[in-house]
């Protein structure tokens, strides 16, 4: 009897799949894929690749494990423990895997072969840089032909980005409306006129969703082809200049310079940082997910105890800024993420499964919520209850920051709305999460009016 | 530019076949384009190829004169 469970996102590509087998991950490849698998590893690319860090590594495994009978090899990828996806990436980020999937391209090309699909999916961060994941999406080079995944780059890749720098950092959130990359002919409507003097933009961006309008529905002959290996290397080198050099100016954002806007002083920021560590210390030795965790100073707390650590923050300022820190460091164990913990990635595409929902794919040791419940509870009007109830889900132990109604941040958030929060007390705080975890500790920050606690999920009871 | 436009793809049309081997659809007129925008980036990727050959030809020099002798 087979136990594999296959991944349901893959299913577009007739290359092969990937599957799961007692929880690791493989990807089967299909004889129809023989010739091109056979190119990729018999022409160098794959080791090139490999050795340059761009691509994710993989073994070849037991052909026994295949699922289906028209198998040609199985393959076991370096197992990644954090998948994220497009929308939750910074500008930087978004700019990264781009400029990888072009490299790859140019260097694919090199070896006679070229990428047949251009996805942001395809990217994954691991130790701190993007990563090639899809091991399938190489084919042979034929004389003459155009790039096929161009329309896809395009749509994937350089549309966000453009986005973001001329309209609005938040306009990647569209890829999670748009899973296919967002329309070109949509983009065009949102971006200013001075677009149509970049070479880049005009062509890449305006005259291709003119050229989509025109020849969209029409036929056309198969004839002589057109396109040299010299022009393609030649396309693919100007959206790579471009690329380069589109740049996102940091702006000030309400998060963003956090850490020098706070109530705290320097010793109790100090002091925090010392109880925050005593705890990581108490907890076990799995990922650590930093919620509302802004530039990650907490985060690298984790990882200087040798823990990985996922930050997550609204905030795209705060978010550009640690992918920074991290990208300029060489930082191999933060991974930082926009996410709205209200409002988390759901599951989209095909039956809401082809992308998971972000906690379906995520699973914490310990949880970070420094400086968070006052938004949540008060904020967003989240009842403790159902506050604790996610955070059990989820982790096994909770470092969490009360803050009271007295202090001047949350005093803040109160200032311009009527305090109906009558619930809001440490008391009744201690009891609602009291019912999902068992308080270990709690250590009150001298000159702050604020408690960090560490607390443990309560073992499941038959 | 529509009207322009229109007469270029038709020009390109009678040169340019469409691979419908893929399994991503890429779009007649994501093909046109491309192959347009690579006509002309080829030749300024051919201007940038050449400019590199002039820096790289003066760094020889200067690093030549600069040896010690």
């Amino acid at each position: 009897m087979t136990n594999e469970i296959l991944e349901s996102s893959s299913f577009r590509d007739p290359s092969g799949f990937v599957f799961y087998r007692n929880g690791q991950l493989y990807r089967q490849v299909n004889l129809v894929y023989k010739s091109n698998y056979d190119l990729f590893i018999s022409s160098g690319l794959y080791n090139e690749l490999n050795n340059k860090g761009l691509l994710l590594p993989h073994q070849e495994d037991d052909i026994k494990k295949a699922v289906t009978e028209d198998a040609y090899k199985i393959i076991k990828p370096l197992q990644l423990n954090i998948i994220s996806y497009p929308y939750e990436w910074c500008f930087s980020q978004l700019k990264d895997a781009a400029l990888l999937t072009l490299e790859i391209q140019q260097i694919a090309l090199q070896h006679g072969m070229v990428l047949k699909d251009a996805s942001a999916y395809n990217i994954q961060f691991y130790k701190g840089k993007p990563v090639f994941i899809d091991t399938l999406s190489f084919e042979v080079y034929k004389e003459g032909s155009p790039w096929v995944a161009y329309r896809q780059f395009c749509q994937h890749f350089l549309v966000p980005l453009v986005l973001m720098k001329y309209n609005d950092v938040r306009m990647n959130q569209l890829s999670k409306v748009f899973l296919d990359g967002i329309p070109l002919d949509f983009a065009v409507k949102q971006l200013p006129t001075k677009c149509l003097f970049n070479f880049a933009l005009f062509s890449h961006i305006f005259m291709h969703a003119k050229s989509q309008k025109y020849f969209g529905g029409k036929q056309v002959a198969k004839s002589i082809h057109s396109m040299s290996k010299f022009q393609l290397t030649a396309l693919i080198d100007n959206m790579q200049s471009f690329i380069v050099n589109c740049r996102w100016k940091l702006k000030d954002s309400e998060w963003g310079n956090y850490y020098s806007d706070t109530n705290y002083s320097d010793e109790a920021h100090a002091q925090k940082q010392k109880i925050v560590r005593q705890f990581l210390l108490q907890t076990s030795s799995g990922l650590v997910l930093d919620i509302g965790g802004n530039v990650g100073t907490y985060s690298r707390l984790a990882n200087n105890l040798g823990r990985e650590a996922v930050c997550l923050d609204i905030d795209p300022v705060a978010v550009e800024k640690n992918y920074l820190s991290v990208k300029n460091s060489d930082e191999k164990k933060l991974l930082p993420l926009i996410m709205d913990v209200t409002n988390p990635s759901p599951g989209i595409g095909w039956g809401n499964e082809e992308r998971q929902s972000f906690f379906q794919r995520i699973s914490a040791d310990t949880i970070i919520a420094l400086a968070l419940l006052h938004h949540l509870a008060i904020s967003n009007n989240l009842p403790f209850q159902k506050i604790a109830v996610l955070f059990r889900n989820i982790c096994k132990y909770c470092i969490i920051e009360w803050i009271p109604k007295e202090d001047s941040q949350v005093q803040r958030l109160l200032a311009t709305r009527q305090d109906i929060f009558t619930n809001y007390s440490k008391e009744q705080f201690e009891k609602c999460f009291n019912q999902q975890f068992d308080i270990i500790e709690k250590v009150p920050i001298e000159g702050s009016l604020r408690t960090v606690y560490l607390l443990m999920v309560k073992t499941k009871r038959n | 530019m529509d009207k322009n436009f229109c007469c270029f793809s038709v020009f390109i049309v009678f040169l340019v076949a469409v691979n419908a081997d893929a399994y991503l659809d890429a779009g007649t007129g994501s093909y046109f384009i491309q192959i347009l925008i690579g006509f002309v980036a080829a030749g300024l990727f051919s201007l940038k190829l050449f400019w590199k050959r002039i820096i790289s030809f003066f760094k020889s020099i200067g690093k030549r004169n600069n040896r010690p002798k």
